[in-house]
């Protein structure tokens, strides 16, 4: 007991020296916003033109208040760390993109002294799951002491798939460490004597950092060096390719209701060049319970529509060899083809030709996901048949407890991991039923109900509670007409939140179902 | 030229925001806090807002709730002028419903071209 009590504390103590230096960060950052930029200003001539020496005075002003910046910055991330209080945030990322962002800082300063910069990185390495702020912030440490200490020669960064681990190494040919300095150089505020520390100055948190960042992705780092002939840095973090989801409630769906000839089961055929169009487009629709398939060159459009009978084609127009409008033609001449419906989707702003060709729909980019997802569905007619149940939650986990439940009776699911999204998901998607989360960060529960119900789209739109919070007299009294239950999270009983729901979904028909 | 309304409420720093999109040709209305931008919002109709986030008393992200849960201003593209140092802190400000946000501190050098791409008609922010 007595020592749960004290571990309590301690978090709590720890909890607060990093909200602490939150709040110290931001009031130190603030008055370091009007010195950075002032200075900015005046140095870059902008309010008249200086003498020589002013012109001077100012860089130093600037690039002291930018020092200083940048020293704040690291306390605060190395505190974090300390309290293990900086979160990972896996997502998608190109290593190229990520190098070539912190080189745009160097490239300057390369060029003054005269430095080669070469970066090698295989053409096709693909996307790497993980934190690209961590991954960002690694690689520019790394850069900054090789573009500092080099006076002569190059840096280099090659970079490399290896054993499941990408591994990229850092070289150059610059001042270099003493051996005996190597096993301290991870240590904070270690910098190799305090002449260098006058002579480039850093924050001495730097390589620190840069271990830690690492350690906390279950990654490493190592050093080998000589005085004067320079460094080489290598660090390695697991590398987890990323693979597009597969559309997930497109084929559970399918399998509820295999046998079942609708035009909604039949795929949507995307043709679109731009990978990354492509994929967003596809992830929309498939969130929205299409089964989705691409194709990226005319040809391609051409054979995946006779052979996979898509029920409805979206069709960009700049595409590779066959554009568009030949595919278009085409795809209206063959008999297999000339009745699926044709949306085009293009940045090419002409409707009336597009329509003379034979497609139903024309619709210029950007596309708004809320207005792609309607126009399939009014085409697809019959493709929502299901039931569709909105989960708002901010536990990713809750989520997927609730989406397994209602998954054993058919419905539809659509995920909102905030209030905001999930607002957001009740207008545009139309939602039989919502499932809510009291608390939440931001806008929580209550505001959640008190918005969908002041809103004309989402005004009584049948909602069950799914909360870990007890409610009080006060706040039971206060709840609104449309929340049909609350279940606790805590223990569950699933059988009564199953029968609950479907009692509140027989008595109404899917949208859209009856188009 | 746009009419922009900038939220802050240090001195120094609205005043740094002032020079440089004036000298980009903007209109700039300043706010010393919350409150009052929410009524000169309400009153000088911008075309844009520009919001520091930490803000005495009312804060940035409550009062881009308020401004976005109003029919009448929700239009306004609400720009957050914060530090974001993790990606949690980008998830705040979207959460609240800005449409994006300017790293603080702001770079004069970029901050009109920043602002011009959320000025855009078909720009960042719609």
């Amino acid at each position: 007991m007595e020592k749960d009590r004290r571990t309590k504390k301690l978090l709590e103590a720890v909890r607060l020296k990093t909200q602490f230096l939150g709040n110290m960060s931001h009031e130190l950052r603030t008055p370091l916003n009007s010195i950075i930029g002032f200075s900015e200003l005046l140095m870059d001539g902008l309010v008249g033109e200086l003498s020589e020496k002013q012109r001077h005075y100012m860089k130093i002003i600037h690039s002291s208040g930018a020092h200083l910046l940048r020293l704040i910055n690291d306390t605060l991330d190395f505190s974090k760390l300390e309290a293990g209080m900086l979160e990972v945030f896996n997502e998608p990322t190109d290593l190229g993109e990520v190098v070539e962002d912190v080189l745009r800082a160097y490239n300057v300063v390369a060029e003054r002294k005269g430095l080669d910069i070469h970066v090698e990185i295989p053409a096709d390495m693909p996307p790497v799951l993980t934190d690209r702020r961590k991954l960002t912030q690694i690689i520019d440490n790394l850069l900054s002491n090789s573009v500092k200490f080099t006076s002569q020669g190059r840096v280099e960064l090659a970079a490399k798939r290896k054993e499941g681990m990408l591994e990229v190494t850092v070289t150059d040919t610059g001042i270099g460490i003493e051996p005996q300095e190597l096993p301290y150089i991870f240590d904070p505020f270690h910098q190799v004597d305090a002449s260098t520390t006058r002579r480039y100055e850093g924050t001495g948190l730097g390589l620190a950092l840069v271990k830690k960042l690492l350690e906390i992705q279950k990654g490493t780092i190592e050093v080998q060096s000589s005085p004067s002939q320079g460094s080489s840095f290598t660090f390695r973090l697991p590398f987890v390719e990323f693979k597009p989801e597969k559309p997930t409630v497109a084929t559970t769906r399918e399998e509820l209701i295999r046998g079942l000839p609708a035009a909604g089961e039949r795929p949507i055929l995307v043709v679109e060049d731009n990978p990354l169009a492509a994929n967003l487009m596809s992830t929309w629709l498939s969130e929205a319970g299409y089964n989705v398939q691409i194709a990226s060159t005319g040809e391609e459009a051409l054979q995946k529509a006779v052979n996979l009978c898509p029920a409805v084609i979206t069709l960009d127009i700049l595409l590779p060899q066959m554009d568009g409008w030949r595919v278009l033609h085409r795809l209206k001449e063959m008999p297999e083809t000339k009745d699926t419906p044709i949306i085009v989707v293009s940045i090419v702003e002409d409707k009336s030709f597009g329509l003379s060709l034979g497609a139903v729909d024309y619709m210029i980019k950007p596309v708004s996901r809320s207005d792609l997802i309607s126009k399939i569905e009014r085409l697809t007619k019959s493709g929502r048949r299901f039931h569709r149940v909105l989960v708002i939650d901010d536990n990713p986990a809750d989520i997927s407890l609730v989406e397994e439940i209602l998954q054993l009776d058919g419905y539809e699911v659509l995920k909102a991991t905030s209030g905001v999204d999930g607002l957001k998901a009740a207008r545009d998607e139309k939602p039989d039923l919502v499932i809510l989360d009291l608390m939440m960060p931001d806008l929580d529960g209550f505001d959640v109900m008190r918005l969908l119900e002041s809103d004309e789209a989402t005004r009584g739109l049948p909602i069950i509670l799914f909360t870990a919070k007890d409610l009080t007299q006060i706040e039971l009294a206060h709840l609104g007409a449309n929340i049909h239950d609350i279940f606790g999270k805590a223990q569950l009983d699933r059988d009564s939140f199953r029968q609950k729901i479907a009692e509140l979904l027989t008595s109404s028909q899917p949208e859209g179902s009856n188009e | 030229m746009s009419r922009i309304l900038v939220v802050e409420d240090n001195e120094g720093n609205l005043e740094l925001i002032r020079v440089v999109l004036e000298m980009a040709g903007h209109e700039v209305i300043g706010a010393p806090s919350a409150d009052v931008g929410l009524l000169a919002a309400r009153k000088a109709r911008p075309d844009l807002i520009l919001m520091d986030m930490h803000l005495p008393g009312l804060d940035g992200y409550e009062a881009t709730r308020i401004i976005k849960a109003d029919e009448t201003l929700k239009g306004i593209p609400v720009i957050a002028v914060t530090a974001i140092t993790e990606r949690t802190d980008e998830e705040r400000v979207r959460a609240c419903g800005c449409e994006g946000f300017i790293a603080k501190p702001v770079d004069t050098r970029s901050l009109a071209t920043q602002i011009n791409e959320f000025l855009k008609p078909g720009g960042k922010a719609q």
